[in-house]
């Protein structure tokens, strides 16, 4: 298994001003951290004036899609993290006789 | 009706793919381009049905062309179009003519009124399909082809076997609703389920497609997969079984996309994770969900072309495609980074582009019929794609770190299909409508209402929110350049080995024996010898009185056992 130095699945991002520096990875964490409130009070409004109709009676909880989505992905990294220990090899496995 | 309009949609367009070959520079190019317009004005004037064909005895009906076939036709001719598009400076005539038959082959396919007529295009489109893996003209890409090219027929045989058990038991070979339980629709069933990559039976598809040329894997994520789904869909509508597996194959290739290093393999999963969507929705076989079902097939078809085109210009202009390999591309191919970006919010399901509006037709069917555990999956499997079609795709090959790669900007004709493929995410997700226009069954259904877009974009938000932080705090796992072994290992490693285990075996058991025979054969050839060759008994001359008195004992002997015989007979 041979790892990219500076790889960005490390989270290592250069100190430039690009996009792809660390510190337009900051912003992009602050920007979602506000679209997401946003989004909750939004759902807030939804649930105050009793306009959420959902099949089940979770849809209608308050948050319960924000929390679906980031529980999902957490767990289906940790899942992931999980798998590779199982199932990776070295990049020529197949060619290798 | 006209002797073209006789034949099915594809007919056409494979007729005009083998002149291909004969063409040269502009002529080549606008050929390449009009073909799909001329297959689809084919298409736009089909009769209902063509006039049956008696072949050796069996009627035959090459074309029923009703609104489930239409509806596929229409976003398979897109499709091929945009494809065409993207590979027009590709100076491989072969190619060309391969994508065109494929597409064409596919396309009439959906059009076949019996089994056989399935059966004949289903295994055209495997055989025209596998060019564009050896297309790429590398070892892998060999090797990956025959192992695609084995399961595809497979499949095809598969099909025709059911279609014959089908026909001996109901007499008929017409190619409607089919019993799973029976043993002819059991076939069948799995013959639809190699092709449409069910759990266990997936990994044809990230082994070959990903070997596949730039422009190949663009014509291959659009048909095959999206003809078995039209197939399941005509033949087993309703089918419970489907629920479950649709859900296993949205839920396991999201974990392996999340450590696989290959861009266009982590498409393939998603693919695979997509069509587990439509599977569902087939299952679930409600009016809502059978167009759900081809609405999504719909909305995939050009998003996953988007998406595949975007890192097909990244291959070609970087020359690898492992996420662990790229970064940072946004500076030189920003056309390419926002038309993939528009890929993968649309198969995010972001509100205003097209994977939003297709989606949910099934989830709410989904939900209506009280699928609640199939549902909830499905909900976390949403999350999965953001992860790794949303977020993986882009952020790692555009972004992620500056990895010092400076190309140049994907060609022209490549940025105009990408283009073209964009718009159509938009204009589906804004105008929902034109596409439930043409959906096999009529849609009351608003996906625009406050709580389903405000409960979208909390789900997506916070996802992408846990994904930034895991990233962030270094969670989430470093992209590597590694193999994953999926089901492709039992054939790839477990099967080799386990025939060479067993001709060990055989080898040594037959050394063994011959050993074995060769010791006995020596030891009666030495038991002969020592008996006759001197001193052995039978090895020296007898003296003349041994041999009266040995002939005497006999004598008596044999005197003895008359005498007996005859006392007993008295």
């Amino acid at each position: 298994m041979q790892q990219h130095s500076g790889n960005g699945g490390n989270g290592e991002q250069g100190a430039g001003g690009g996009l792809d520096s660390r510190r337009a990875g900051d912003w992009a964490i602050r920007l979602l951290c506000a679209a997401c409130l946003l989004v909750l009070l939004l759902d807030g409004l939804l649930h105050l004036f009793h306009a959420k109709h959902g099949h089940f009676a979770a849809e209608n909880w308050f948050g319960f899609y924000g929390a679906a989505g980031a529980l999902s992905i957490c767990g289906i990294v940790l899942g992931g993290r999980w798998l590779r220990r199982l199932v990776m090899r070295d990049e020529d496995y197949y060619e290798r006789d | 009706m006209s002797a073209i309009s006789a034949l099915p949609p594809g007919t056409l367009l494979i007729a005009g793919a083998l002149l291909l070959p004969l063409l040269r520079g502009a002529a080549l190019k606008a050929w390449l381009l009009a073909l799909p317009l001329l297959s689809f004005a084919h298409q736009l004037q089909a009769p209902e049905a063509g006039p049956p064909l008696q072949f050796f005895g069996l009627e035959l009906v090459l074309l029923r062309a009703d609104p489930l076939a239409l509806a596929f036709g229409v976003v398979f001719h897109l499709a091929a179009l945009i494809a065409a598009l993207y590979a027009l400076q590709l100076q491989d005539r072969m190619q060309h003519a391969a994508g065109l038959l494929y597409a064409g082959a596919a396309i009439a396919a959906l059009f076949a009124g019996d089994l056989i007529t399935l059966f004949i295009f289903w295994e055209f489109t495997a055989l025209a399909s596998v060019l564009l893996i050896w297309a790429r003209r590398s070892e892998r890409a060999r090797h990956a082809g025959l192992r695609y090219l084995v399961v595809q027929v497979g499949s095809g045989v598969l099909l025709l076997a059911g279609a014959a058990l089908h026909y001996r038991a109901t007499g008929s070979l017409a190619f409607g609703a089919l019993a799973p339980q029976s043993p002819g629709g059991a076939l069948i069933l799995l013959a639809f389920g190699v092709k449409a990559a069910f759990p266990l039976l997936h990994n044809w598809l990230q082994d070959a497609y990903p070997e596949a040329t730039v422009t190949g894997t663009v014509f291959l994520s659009a048909f095959t997969t999206k003809l078995a789904i039209y197939a399941l869909a005509r033949g087993f509508a309703g089918t419970e079984l489907l629920i479950p597996i649709g859900v296993t194959m949205t839920f396991f290739p999201i974990f392996y996309a999340v450590v696989e290093n290959d861009m266009r393999r982590v498409l393939a999963y998603s693919l695979n994770n997509q069509l587990g969507y439509m599977v569902v929705g087939i299952g679930v076989g409600t009016p809502l969900a059978l167009s759900g079902t081809v609405a999504h097939a719909f909305s995939h078809i050009i998003y996953k072309s988007l998406l595949f085109m975007a890192m097909g210009a990244v291959l070609l202009r970087v020359g690898r495609i492992g996420a662990s390999q790229l970064g940072g591309l946004y500076r030189s191919m920003p056309w390419t980074t926002a038309f993939c970006i528009v890929g993968a919010v649309s198969i995010s399901g972001l509100p205003l582009f097209s994977g939003f509006i297709s989606k949910s037709l099934i989830l709410s069917a989904a939900a209506e019929q009280h699928h609640t555990v199939a549902w909830a999956m499905l909900i976390i499997a949403s999350a999965g794609v953001l992860k790794h079609s949303g977020i993986k795709i882009p952020y790692f090959a555009f972004f992620a770190h500056d990895s010092g790669l400076r190309v140049r900007e994907a060609p022209l004709p490549m940025l105009i299909a990408m283009g073209a493929a964009a718009t159509a995410c938009l204009v589906i997700g804004v105008w929902p409508q034109l596409l439930y226009d043409i959906l096999p069954h009529p849609v009351n259904y608003e996906p625009y209402t406050a709580a389903h877009v405000i409960g979208q974009l909390q789900l997506l938000l916070f996802a992408a929110l846990a994904f930034a932080l895991l990233l962030r705090f270094r969670i989430y796992p470093p992209e590597l350049r590694a193999t994953n072994l999926d089901t492709d290992w039992l054939y790839r490693r477990a099967l080799p080995a386990a025939i060479r285990a067993a001709a060990r075996a055989q080898r040594r058991l037959r050394a063994a024996a011959q050993t074995r025979a060769a010791r006995l054969g020596h030891a009666l050839i030495a038991w002969l010898r020592r008996h006759h060759t001197p001193p052995g008994l039978l090895g020296e001359p007898w003296s003349a009185g041994a041999t009266a008195l040995w002939a005497a004992l006999l004598l008596a002997a044999s005197l003895l056992l008359f005498y007996l015989r005859t006392a007993a007979a008295g």
